[in-house]
C-alpha cells in the first residue's frame, strides 16, 4: 500500500519535474467565465477578448519574453461550478493568478477559495461586495466599476433633469437588486423620491403588469436595471403601458443587441455607459481614450464588430496583470509559484494611475476597485446611436 | 387598481395565455399519444421563432441545418434497423449534400409570412425526427425514463441553439406594428394576431380530429392503444405524427411570440414550463382543458405580477398544489374504478 | 451440502472485497492528484442526497423535480444558523437536515395525495417557490448575492477546509445514506415501499399504510438532501440560490436515473455525471470559446443515449455487483407442505354468526350502478362462490368490500364490526386478504412478494429497517413466507414474481395472500390461466383451508371448478343479485342460464 503510494507520487512528482521543466517561462493566468447559462450574452465578449489578449502579447513577444497562457473554463453561470473551476485552475493548471468571474453570486463563491490558496484575482462582475470590505479581500480585484458610480452618475443627470420622482425596474438577481440598493442610496442624498420598485426574472416574457404598476405610480423618470434583450422588453412594456417619462437604462444594457432590438423607439432614453461603449466621441481630455480606442480597433480587426463593455472589463483584466507581472518579474521567477502569487498581488495593489479601458485604475490597500466618476460616461441615445450628454 | 388597467392585464394575460395554450396543446397531445411528458416543449418554441428570423434576416439558417442532421441520423437509423448496410451511404451522401447547398446558397431574406411557415415545417420534422430517434426505441419505458431523455434534448437542443445562433436576441417583425386604443386601454396588433391566430388553430385542429380519418385514429390512439393497434393504427405511426404536430404548433407559438419578447437560445424553458403547468391544470387529458388551462396561467400571471412582481411567479406555481389537489378530491368524489 | 460449502466461503470472499472496497475508498484523495478531492467531494455528496432520490423515484415511485429544494433548505438552514446565530456549526448540520426534513412533511402532507405526473408537477412548483423564497428572502439569505458569512467546520483544532480532509466528513455521509437505503430496501418497510411502486392497491391490501410510508419515504429523502447541502454548504463555503434552483433538480434526478434503483444507484450516478463533466471540459478543446456550449450539448445527448440503451440505468450492472437478495436462510422448512401447519389465523369455529357479511351494497360511478343492493353471508369454513357474467359488477364488488373503493350505499361487516368505507389497509389488518383479477404481484422475488404478505402480524417500521434491525421478524416472515409457498406448491424463491408464467402467478398470489393469516379470503379468478393439474391442486388447497375454518369468497369463470369447491353461489348481473344457493339449484335457474347464454335460449 504505502509502496504503492510512494510510487505513483514519484511518477507524478517525476511528471511535475518534466512538465515544470517545459513551460516554467509560461505565465499562466486561469480565466472561469460564464461561457454558457443565463450569463452567456456577457462571458462570450470576456473570451473574445481574453483569446485576443493572450495572441497580441505574445505576438509581442511575451511578457517581459515569457510566454503568456490564459487557460478558460466555462462556469455555466453557476457559482459552485466557478469554485471547481478556480480550484483546478490553481491546482492542475498552476495558474498563477485567476481572471474569475462574469457574475456577482460566481465572483462572491470563488473568493473563500482564492483567499485561502492565496492566488489574486480580478473580477469581471458588479457587485461591490466582491472587493469590500477589502480587509477580508485580499486578494481579490475588479474591473468594472462599481454601481454607486454607475448609479450617481444617472441620479445626478436626473437632478439636472428636474426630476422629482423615480419608479425602478430590474432583475430579481444580484445585478438588479444591487442597481437597487445603490439607487436607494443616491436618490434621497440628491432629493429624488423613490416612488415605485418592480423586479422580474431574467427568463420572464412579459413585463406588462410590472410596467403598468409603475406607470400607474405617475413617476418623472423610470430607471431599468437588467440586461437585453429583458431590459428590451422591460422598456418597451412601458411605453406600450403608455408612459411619457424620461426612460433611463444601465450599463449592463450596452451590447450590441440594446440598439438593433430597440430601434426608434429607444430615442430619449438617457444612460451612464463605460468609456469603450462611446469610443469615437470620447474627449481626447480623458487620460485613458487613447487605450480604449486602441483596444477597439484591435478588436474590430479580428472580430469585425466593436467589443461590449464585458470585452472591455477582460481586456482591462489583462492590462492589469501584465503590468503587474512586468513589475514582478525583474525580482521573482514564476517557477516559485506562491512567492510569485504574492507579489503579483502586490503589484497590482501598487497599481497608481493606470489607464487602461474602463477608466483610470487607482488601486490601494483600501480599494481594489480603483475606478473614480471618470468611468461613468452620462449619453442618450438617438437614432440608434449614443450621443454624448455635456 | 382601475378597470381600464384590469382590462390591459387581461388582454395582455390572455395574449400570453394563448402562447402556453398553443404549448400546453403540444404537451397533452404527445402526452396522450406517446406517455411522453416532455419537458423539451419550448425548446421547439425556441427552435421555430430563432429559425424564422434566421430565414428573414440573412443569418445562419441554423433549423435547417438541424432539419438535416435530424432528417440523416433517422434514415441511418431507418436503414440499421432494416439491415441495409449497403444503403447507408445514401443519407450520408444527401445529408452532406444538402448541408453543402444550405451553406452555398446565399443568405436568405425571406419576408416574415413565409419565413415563419419554412421555420414551423422544420420544426415540425424535427420533432418527427426526435420522436423517431429517442422516444420509439423506448416506448412503453416509464413516464420517469421519459422525463429524463427529454430533459437530455432540452439540453442539447438549447446547447445547439448557442451554437447556431450565439446568446444574442433578435427580433422578428410584427405583420403589422402599434397599438389599438380602445378607450384609455392599449391593445397591440401582435396581441390581436396571436389571439386570432390560436383560434385559427384550434378550429384547424378541431377539424382535424373530428374530420380527418387519421384525426380520428390519432384520438382513437390516445384513448386505447391496445385497442388501436386491432383496428390497424400503428403507436408508432400515432406518435410521430403527435410529434410532428406538437412541434409544429410550439413553433407557431414561437414565431408569434417572437416579435413581442424577442428570441433568444433560452427562451424555451421558463415557456414550456408555463405550457406544462396550464396542461396539467387542465387535466393533462383534455385539449379544451389545456387551452383553458394555459389561459388561465397566463391571466393569473398578469394580475400577480401586478404589484407584487417580486413573488408573481411564486404565486402562480403556489396555487398549482391547491387547484391539483381540488381536481383529485374531484375525481376522488366521482368516482373512478382503480 | 454444497450450497452450504459455498456459502462459507462467499461471507469471506466478501468480507474481503469490503476491505478492499473500503481502504481504495480511505486512500482516493491522496491516489489522485489534488483537484480530484473536489470531484470525489461533490460526488459523495451528491451521490448521498441522490440516494434519497432512489428510495423515492427507484424504489416507491415517486417523482421528485424539486428536490433542490430540501437540499438548500439544508444548507441555507446550517449556514445561516451558524454564521449569523452562532449556533455550533456541526449542531447547525444536522438542525439543517432537520428543517430539511420538516419541511418535507409539511410539504409532503399535501402533494403526496398526487401521483403520477401531477406529483411530479407539484414538486416542480414547490421548487420554483423555494428558489423564489430563497432569493426574496435576502435578510436572512443573502438574497440573489449569496451568503458569504460560512464559518469553518473544525473538530478538536483540525478544520476542514481542505478537500482532502473534507472528503472524509463526505464519505462518511454517504456511505451511512447507502448503507441505510441497502438495509432499508431488504426490510420489512423497504418491501412495503417497493410493493406501493408496482402497486398501491395490491399493497394497501396487503395492509401496508401507503399514505404514511410515502410520507415517510419523502421526509427521509428530504433529511438526506437537507444533510447533503449543509455538508455542500461548508464545503464551497459559498451558498446562492442558482445552486438550487430547477435545474439543480433536475441534475440530482438525472444522478438517480443513471444510477438506477439499486443503493448504490446514487453514489454511481452522482459519479458518473461529475465525472462526465470534468472529462467533457478536458476532453473538448476550448477552441474558440465554444467548448462550453459543446459540452452542454454533448451532456445532453449522452443523457439521452444511456436511457436509450439502459432505461433502467445502470441498475442490472449493479445488481450482478451486489444482489441483495433475500435469502431462504437457515431453518427454512423449505420441503414442508405439512397440513399440520396452521396457515391461517381462520380458527377452527365452523357456522355461527357470519364472518364476513353484506348487506345492501350499493356502488354508482357516475351515470353507471356497477353493484346495486348486494347482500350475502360468510361464514368460517365455507366457499361462497361469486358467479355472473363478464361486467357484472363482481370485482367492484371486490373493491369495495376490500376498501380500496369506498361504497356509495350499503354496509360490510368483518365479523360483525361494521368496516364500511374504511380503508384497504385497516381491513386487512383485521383479518381480510385478498388476490387480484389482473395478478398484482410486486416488482421483486417470489419469496419477497410472499413476506409481504406477512406485513400485517410482523412489526418493523422505517427506522428499523434504516437500522438493519428486526431480525427475528424477518426470520419468522422469511419462514411463513416459504410456507405457504410450499403449500401452493411454488418453489422458484427466488425468482422475479412477474417473469413467472401467468399460473404460476396467480399461485404465488394465493400464497401472498394466505401468508397474512387470514380469516376471510378473497379470490379474484385465481383457476384463469392454470393448467388443468394445477387447477386440481388449487381444488384441492381450498377445500383444506376451508377445512381449517377460513371463510372464502371465491370469483371464479371456471364452471368445473366453482361447481365442486362452492358449498353456495352468489349470481350477479347487471350489479343486482340474480339468484342465490347452492350450486346444484343454482346451476337450474332459468334467469341465470338466461342471463349466461342470451335470452334466446331460454
Amino acid at each position: 500500500m504505502r509502496r504503492t503510494r510512494v510510487l505513483i507520487m514519484g511518477m507524478l512528482a517525476a511528471f511535475a519535474l518534466l512538465f515544470g521543466a517545459a513551460y516554467a517561462q509560461d505565465i499562466v493566468i486561469g480565466a472561469a467565465i460564464a461561457q454558457t447559462g443565463p450569463a452567456s450574452s456577457l462571458g462570450s465578449g470576456e473570451v473574445d477578448a481574453l483569446k485576443l489578449f493572450e495572441q497580441q502579447v505574445n505576438q509581442a513577444g511575451g511578457i517581459m519574453g515569457h510566454n503568456l497562457k490564459i487557460v478558460v473554463l466555462d462556469t455555466a453561470s453557476d457559482p459552485s461550478k466557478a469554485v471547481l473551476d478556480v480550484r483546478k485552475l490553481v491546482s492542475e493548471n498552476d495558474a498563477l493568478a485567476v481572471i474569475c468571474c462574469t457574475t456577482s453570486p460566481e465572483s462572491l463563491a470563488v473568493i473563500d477559495t482564492l483567499q485561502r490558496d492565496r492566488v489574486p484575482n480580478i473580477s469581471l462582475a458588479a457587485s461591490a461586495s466582491i472587493v469590500q470590505p477589502a480587509s477580508d479581500r485580499h486578494w481579490v480585484f475588479k474591473t468594472p466599476p462599481l454601481d454607486s458610480v454607475m448609479v450617481t452618475r444617472e441620479v445626478a443627470d436626473m437632478v439636472a433633469q428636474g426630476v422629482k420622482t423615480v419608479g425602478f425596474i430590474g432583475f430579481n438577481d444580484a445585478y438588479g437588486q444591487g442597481g437597487l440598493a445603490e439607487l436607494k442610496k443616491a436618490a434621497p442624498a440628491h432629493g429624488v423620491d423613490i416612488v415605485d420598485t418592480e423586479s422580474f426574472a431574467r427568463s420572464d416574457t412579459n413585463l406588462s403588469s410590472q410596467a403598468s404598476h409603475l406607470v400607474n405610480a405617475n413617476p418623472d423618470a423610470v430607471l431599468i436595471w437588467a440586461i437585453p434583450p429583458a431590459g428590451n422588453v422591460a422598456q418597451k412594456a412601458i411605453q406600450d403601458a403608455g408612459y411619457q417619462g424620461v426612460i433611463y437604462q444601465s450599463y449592463g444594457m450596452t451590447n450590441e443587441t440594446f440598439l438593433r432590438l430597440g430601434g426608434a423607439s429607444l430615442n430619449g432614453t438617457r444612460l451612464s455607459v463605460l468609456p469603450v461603449i462611446v469610443y469615437d466621441k470620447l474627449p481626447g481630455s480623458l487620460p485613458f481614450a487613447s487605450t480604449v480606442q486602441d483596444f477597439v480597433a484591435q478588436y474590430q480587426k479580428v472580430y469585425g464588430s466593436a467589443p461590449s463593455s464585458f470585452a472591455g472589463h477582460a481586456w482591462d483584466a489583462g492590462l492589469i496583470l501584465q503590468a503587474a507581472a512586468e513589475r514582478v518579474l525583474a525580482s521573482t521567477s514564476p517557477g516559485d509559484k506562491a512567492a510569485f502569487r504574492s507579489a503579483l498581488r502586490d503589484a497590482i495593489e501598487g497599481l497608481h494611475g493606470f489607464q487602461a479601458v474602463d477608466g483610470t485604475f487607482n488601486f490601494s490597500p483600501d480599494d481594489h476597485s480603483g475606478l473614480g466618476s471618470s468611468s461613468a460616461v452620462m449619453v442618450t441615445v438617438h437614432d440608434g446611436a449614443y450621443q454624448l450628454v455635456r | 387598481m382601475t378597470i381600464g388597467t384590469a382590462l390591459f392585464l387581461l388582454v395582455n394575460g390572455l395574449t400570453n395565455g394563448a402562447i402556453y395554450a398553443l404549448l400546453g396543446l403540444g404537451i397533452v397531445l404527445i402526452y396522450n399519444v406517446t406517455r411522453v411528458i416532455n419537458i423539451a416543449q419550448g425548446e421547439f418554441v425556441m427552435l421555430g421563432a430563432l429559425t424564422a428570423v434566421g430565414l428573414s434576416t440573412g443569418r445562419a439558417a441554423g433549423g435547417l441545418t438541424l432539419a438535416v442532421l435530424a432528417g440523416t441520423a433517422w434514415a441511418l437509423v431507418a436503414l440499421l434497423g432494416r439491415r441495409r448496410w449497403r444503403w447507408v451511404w445514401l443519407p450520408l451522401a444527401g445529408g452532406a449534400g444538402l448541408w453543402w447547398l444550405l451553406g452555398a446558397l446565399p443568405p436568405w431574406h425571406l419576408p416574415p409570412l413565409p419565413a415563419a411557415l419554412v421555420a414551423v415545417a422544420a420544426v415540425a420534422f424535427v420533432g418527427a425526427a426526435l420522436y423517431r430517434l429517442t422516444v420509439q426505441p423506448v416506448a412503453g419505458a416509464g413516464e420517469v425514463v421519459f422525463l429524463i431523455i427529454t430533459t437530455g434534448l432540452y439540453l442539447g437542443l438549447q446547447g445547439l441553439g448557442l451554437l447556431f445562433w450565439g446568446p444574442g436576441s433578435y427580433s422578428f417583425p410584427s405583420v403589422h406594428a402599434g397599438n389599438i386604443h380602445a378607450g384609455n386601454v392599449r391593445v397591440s396588433y401582435q396581441s390581436v394576431l396571436v389571439l386570432l391566430a390560436t383560434l385559427l388553430i384550434l378550429a384547424l385542429l378541431w377539424l382535424f380530429f373530428e374530420r380527418t380519418l387519421f384525426g380520428k385514429a390519432l384520438r382513437a390512439a390516445a384513448m386505447n392503444r391496445a385497442g388501436a393497434r386491432l383496428v390497424g393504427i400503428s403507436p408508432s405511426r400515432a406518435g410521430l405524427v403527435a410529434f410532428a404536430i406538437s412541434a409544429g404548433l410550439s413553433a407557431v407559438a414561437g414565431v408569434l411570440i417572437a416579435p413581442l419578447t424577442y428570441a433568444t437560445y433560452d427562451m424555451g424553458l421558463s415557456l414550456g414550463l408555463k405550457g406544462f403547468v396550464g396542461a396539467v391544470v387542465g387535466g393533462l387529458a383534455g385539449y379544451p382543458g389545456a387551452v383553458l388551462g394555459g389561459l388561465a396561467v397566463g391571466v393569473l400571471e398578469a394580475f400577480a405580477a401586478y404589484g407584487t412582481s417580486a413573488y408573481g411567479e411564486a404565486i402562480v406555481y403556489g396555487l398549482i398544489v391547491p387547484v391539483l389537489l381540488l381536481r383529485v378530491l374531484a375525481i376522488r368524489r366521482r368516482g373512478v374504478a382503480p | 451440502m454444497t450450497r452450504s460449502a459455498s456459502g462459507a466461503v462467499a461471507p469471506a470472499l466478501r468480507l474481503a472485497a469490503a476491505g478492499l472496497g473500503a481502504l481504495a475508498l480511505l486512500a482516493l484523495p491522496w491516489l489522485l492528484p489534488p483537484f480530484y478531492a473536489n470531484l470525489l467531494c461533490f460526488t459523495a455528496i451528491y451521490g448521498g442526497v441522490a440516494t434519497g432520490l432512489i428510495l423515492l423515484t427507484g424504489y416507491a415511485g415517486l417523482v421528485s423535480l424539486g428536490q433542490a429544494a430540501f437540499y438548500g433548505i439544508g444548507a441555507y438552514g446550517a449556514v445561516v444558523l451558524a454564521g449569523s446565530y452562532g449556533v455550533d456549526p456541526w449542531l447547525s448540520i444536522l438542525l439543517g437536515a432537520l428543517m430539511s426534513a420538516a419541511a418535507a412533511y409539511l410539504v409532503g402532507l399535501p402533494i403526496l395525495r398526487l401521483s403520477g405526473h401531477y406529483l411530479a408537477l407539484a414538486t416542480l412548483a414547490w421548487g420554483v417557490v423555494a428558489a423564489i423564497l430563497f432569493t426574496q428572502l435576502a435578510p436572512i439569505t443573502g438574497g440573489p448575492n449569496g451568503y458569504t458569512h460560512v464559518p469553518v467546520l473544525s473538530l478538536f483544532g483540525v478544520a476542514f477546509i481542505d478537500p482532502q480532509r473534507f472528503y472524509y466528513l463526505t464519505l462518511i455521509f454517504a456511505v451511512l445514506a447507502v448503507a441505510s437505503l441497502a438495509a432499508l430496501v431488504r426490510s420489512r418497510a423497504g418491501r412495503a415501499v417497493r410493493a406501493m411502486r408496482t402497486s398501491e392497491a395490491a399493497a394497501a391490501s396487503m395492509g401496508v399504510e401507503v399514505g404514511r410510508l410515502k410520507l415517510q419515504a419523502f421526509v427521509l429523502a428530504g433529511a438526506l438532501a437537507g444533510l447533503g447541502g449543509a455538508l455542500f454548504a461548508y464545503f464551497i463555503a459559498f451558498i446562492s440560490p442558482s445552486a438550487f434552483d430547477l435545474g439543480a433538480s433536475i441534475r440530482l434526478l438525472t444522478m438517480a436515473m443513471i444510477g438506477g434503483a439499486h443503493p448504490l444507484g446514487g453514489v454511481v450516478g452522482a459519479a458518473v455525471v461529475t465525472l462526465l463533466d470534468d472529462v467533457l471540459q478536458n476532453v473538448i478543446p476550448n477552441a474558440g470559446g465554444q467548448g462550453g456550449l459543446v459540452q452542454v450539448i454533448a451532456y445532453g445527448g449522452i443523457l439521452v443515449a444511456v436511457m436509450l440503451v439502459s432505461p433502467r440505468g445502470l441498475q442490472p450492472l449493479l445488481s450482478r455487483l451486489w444482489g441483495l437478495r433475500v435469502r431462504a436462510g437457515p431453518g427454512t422448512p423449505t420441503d414442508t407442505g405439512a397440513p399440520a401447519d396452521r396457515t391461517s389465523a381462520a380458527g377452527s369455529e365452523g357456522g355461527g354468526a357470519p364472518r364476513l357479511e353484506v348487506r345492501d351494497l350499493g356502488r354508482r360511478f357516475g351515470g353507471l350502478q356497477a353493484v346495486d343492493r348486494l347482500s350475502f353471508g360468510l361464514r368460517g369454513g365455507e366457499i361462497l362462490g361469486l358467479i355472473g357474467p363478464n361486467g357484472a359488477g363482481k370485482t367492484t364488488a371486490f373493491n369495495v368490500i376490500s376498501g380500496l373503493i369506498p361504497p356509495s350505499a350499503g354496509r360490510v361487516l368483518l365479523d360483525g364490526h361494521d368496516v364500511t368505507g374504511r380503508g384497504p389497509e385497516r381491513i386487512a389488518r383485521l383479518g381480510l386478504s385478498r388476490t387480484f383479477q389482473n395478478t398484482a404481484l410486486f416488482d421483486m422475488s417470489v419469496l419477497e412478494n410472499v413476506m409481504t404478505g406477512c406485513y400485517v402480524h410482523t412489526r418493523g417500521g422505517v427506522w428499523t429497517g434504516l437500522l438493519g434491525l428486526g431480525g427475528t421478524d424477518e426470520t419468522r416472515a422469511r419462514r411463513e413466507a416459504a410456507r405457504c409457498l410450499a403449500r401452493v406448491g411454488v418453489d422458484a424463491f427466488q425468482a422475479r414474481a412477474q417473469a413467472l408464467p401467468v399460473g404460476r402467478q396467480r399461485l404465488v398470489e394465493v400464497a401472498r395472500a394466505l401468508a397474512s393469516r387470514p380469516r376471510v379470503l378473497l379470490l379474484d379468478e385465481p383457476a384463469a390461466g392454470l393448467r388443468h393439474a394445477e387447477k386440481l391442486e388449487l381444488a384441492a388447497l381450498l377445500r383444506s383451508l376451508k377445512e381449517e375454518g377460513l371463510a372464502i369468497l371465491l370469483v371464479e369463470h371456471d364452471m368445473d371448478l366453482v361447481m365442486t369447491v362452492a358449498d353456495r353461489l352468489v349470481v350477479m348481473n347487471y350489479g343486482t343479485t340474480l339468484a342465490e344457493g347452492v350450486p346444484e339449484q343454482v346451476r337450474r335457474d332459468p334467469e341465470v342460464i338466461r342471463a349466461y347464454l342470451g335470452l334466446d335460449a331460454a
